[in-house]
């Protein structure tokens, strides 16, 4: 129990480490997304999509890295609070 | 003395449970006041404007019966937690099913009367038409009560022994009455407003799908509940 | 990397599970391998989130949310799915097994589920302007979420096992009953007011990440569930020295 969850603090440690370097502006990459089809339907949703530009979201990556790094928490979190409840066998 | 059919035995639970209602007025009144005052301090909420408070009256209505329904659901099985009242009703030859059957129209029948009371206070406070389809909105008010009755009967049968019981019931019982609540008051609204879309009918199909399959999963459920060892 | 790849893993991991419920000279290794494993697979899950698949369509960047917030609400209906499972199983035939275990489901499931709603929460803000919207699937979730609160609160808030666990059973199956009649009343209520933006195109290397995401979730959801389990079980043995259920009872039957 006890080298399972500190392999899970150590790991997930380095799996946050991963995302220190910040992602660059991915310019570069942008011209191999498919371009939309000219015949999709418009989304219309009232607060929404169609009103960013060519229907594309720019940027929001603190929108991501927030989600990501929940999740990777949420795990640790859960992890710890389920390592900290266990019962040591009192009674043989 | 013969035993009892089922719908026979629900018949005399519901009458005992009308009986102890009308011997213990008091309580009644208490439940009117207490709804009336939620109607009342909502109009205070959201001021004077009369358009809104129109337009929002359906939800006011049901939110009003649904606080109101705790109280009433969580009194339905404290009287029976008294004196072991309940082991007594289950060790009678009466069929667990029935006591479902008996307490869930009771409590149903005693929302319905409220809501019968509470119909011309919204037309004080909140200037709503009820002339525009009567009987269409009796059967939503009823179809409503009946769908907080019968998930209610089950959850307060199971909060009435449990520690903390008025946080229980609640927290228990309104996740499972969203739907409930979204079609009742959608369903009030068209019979109070013009429904030009003809939306009535697909939310009372959907009031009573919540009515038939709750009212058989809590006749499955309820006898393992109340089964005494 | 392809669409298989995630599902050879996920046969993997299958095979752990059948392994640890089958055999008891199995459970203690499989539980710690499934968990290293998905150690291992989250901190792939951020690359391959991050970097490795194509921004989507329409949300860009933004989109990426996707391999992380879909699994983790998959993985709350697993649990919720298990746990009304244990809760049939305990109303037809009561045993301490199926309690501890439609415990230990419900409370992971309802971690799952509240991450995965903050999730939901974080990516409609981006995409839709808001924080909160009258989408069917946000709005089940989270009533299904709130309900087995409700199953955990009752449970901690009753002190006889017996009771506790035949009270909270049938909760557990009025609540799961509950959650397609609140998706469709959702949705008809919604009808009225807008159209849900759908992501209809999802291309493979979308469809091979997501699945990672959901293997590795599945990973960690089996290590919790395994050790919650036993959490509840060894409270089980320390609250009652576990009277005998199967003992005769006549006026019951």
């Amino acid at each position: 129990m006890k080298p399972l969850t500190l392999s899970l603090w150590l790991l997930s440690a380095v799996a946050l480490a991963d995302v220190v370097p910040p992602p660059e502006p991915r310019e570069a990459e942008a011209p191999s997304t498919p371009a939309p089809a000219p015949e999709v339907p418009v989304v219309t949703h009232p607060a929404g999509i169609e009103r960013a530009g060519a229907g594309v979201i720019q940027g929001g990556w603190e929108y991501v890295y927030a989600a990501y790094g929940l999740g990777t928490a949420g795990v640790l979190a859960y992890a710890a609070s389920l390592f900290v409840r266990r019962q040591r066998p009192s009674r043989p | 003395m013969t035993r009892p059919s089922l719908l026979g035995a629900a018949w005399l639970v519901l009458k005992k449970d009308w009986q102890i209602e009308w011997r213990t007025r008091a309580r009644l009144t208490a439940l009117l006041f207490f709804s009336l005052a939620t109607l009342l301090l909502f109009s205070f909420a959201m001021g004077p404007d009369v358009t809104t408070l129109r337009a929002h009256a359906p939800g006011y209505l049901w939110l009003g019966l649904l606080f109101a329904s705790v109280l009433s659901l969580g009194e339905s099985f404290r009287v029976e937690a008294e004196n072991q009242a309940l082991t007594g009703l289950v060790l009678t030859p009466v069929e667990p099913r029935a006591i479902f059957l008996g307490k869930v129209l009771g409590n149903a029948s005693l929302l319905f009367g409220l809501s019968l009371v509470l119909l011309p206070v919204t037309v004080a406070l909140y200037d709503v038409d009820l002339g525009r389809a009567p009987l269409k909105l009796l059967l939503v008010l009823f179809l409503g009560c009946l769908g907080i009755s019968a998930p209610g009967t089950v959850y307060s049968a199971i909060s009435a022994n449990a520690r903390a019981r008025d946080v229980m019931l609640p927290l228990l019982l309104f996740p499972v009455l969203v739907p409930l609540l979204l079609a009742a008051v959608s369903a009030t609204k068209f019979t109070l407003a013009p429904d030009p879309q003809e939306q009535l009918g697909s939310w009372l199909r959907l009031l009573t799908a919540f009515d038939l399959i709750y009212l058989s999963v809590g006749f499955l459920l309820f006898p393992k509940v109340v089964e005494e060892d | 990397m392809t669409p298989t790849l995630p599902l050879v893993v996920l046969a993997l991991v299958v095979a752990g599970i059948v392994a640890h419920v089958t055999s008891p000279a199995a459970r203690r290794w499989v539980s710690p391998a499934v968990g290293a494993l998905g150690v291992l697979m989250l901190a792939a899950l951020w690359y391959l989130g991050l970097f490795w698949a194509p921004p989507e369509q329409y949300m860009s960047d933004v989109g990426r949310i996707l391999y992380v917030h879909v699994p983790h609400v998959w993985m709350a209906l697993l649990a919720f799915t298990l746990n009304v499972g244990c809760a049939v199983a305990y109303l037809t035939k009561k045993s301490w097994v199926t309690d501890a275990l439609a415990e230990a489901a419900a409370e992971v499931g309802v971690y799952f589920g509240a991450v995965g709603v903050l999730m939901g929460s974080i990516w409609a803000r981006p995409t839709w302007g808001v924080w909160w919207d009258w989408d069917p699937r946000l709005i089940s979730t989270t009533v299904m979420l709130l309900a087995y609160v409700g199953y955990l609160a009752l449970r901690s808030f009753t002190d006889d096992p017996e009771r506790r666990a035949t009270w909270s059973a049938a909760a557990a199956i009025l609540s799961y009953v509950s959650l397609p009649i609140v998706w469709f009343s959702v949705r008809w209520w919604n009808s009225l007011h807008q159209v849900q933006s759908n992501p209809s195109t999802v291309d493979k290397p979308m469809v091979a990440v997501l699945r990672w995401g959901a293997v590795t979730m599945l990973c960690f959801l089996f290590v919790f569930i395994v050790k919650r389990y036993e959490l509840a079980r060894s409270r089980q043995t320390a609250a009652l020295e576990l009277p005998p259920l199967e003992a005769p009872r006549p006026e019951a039957a």
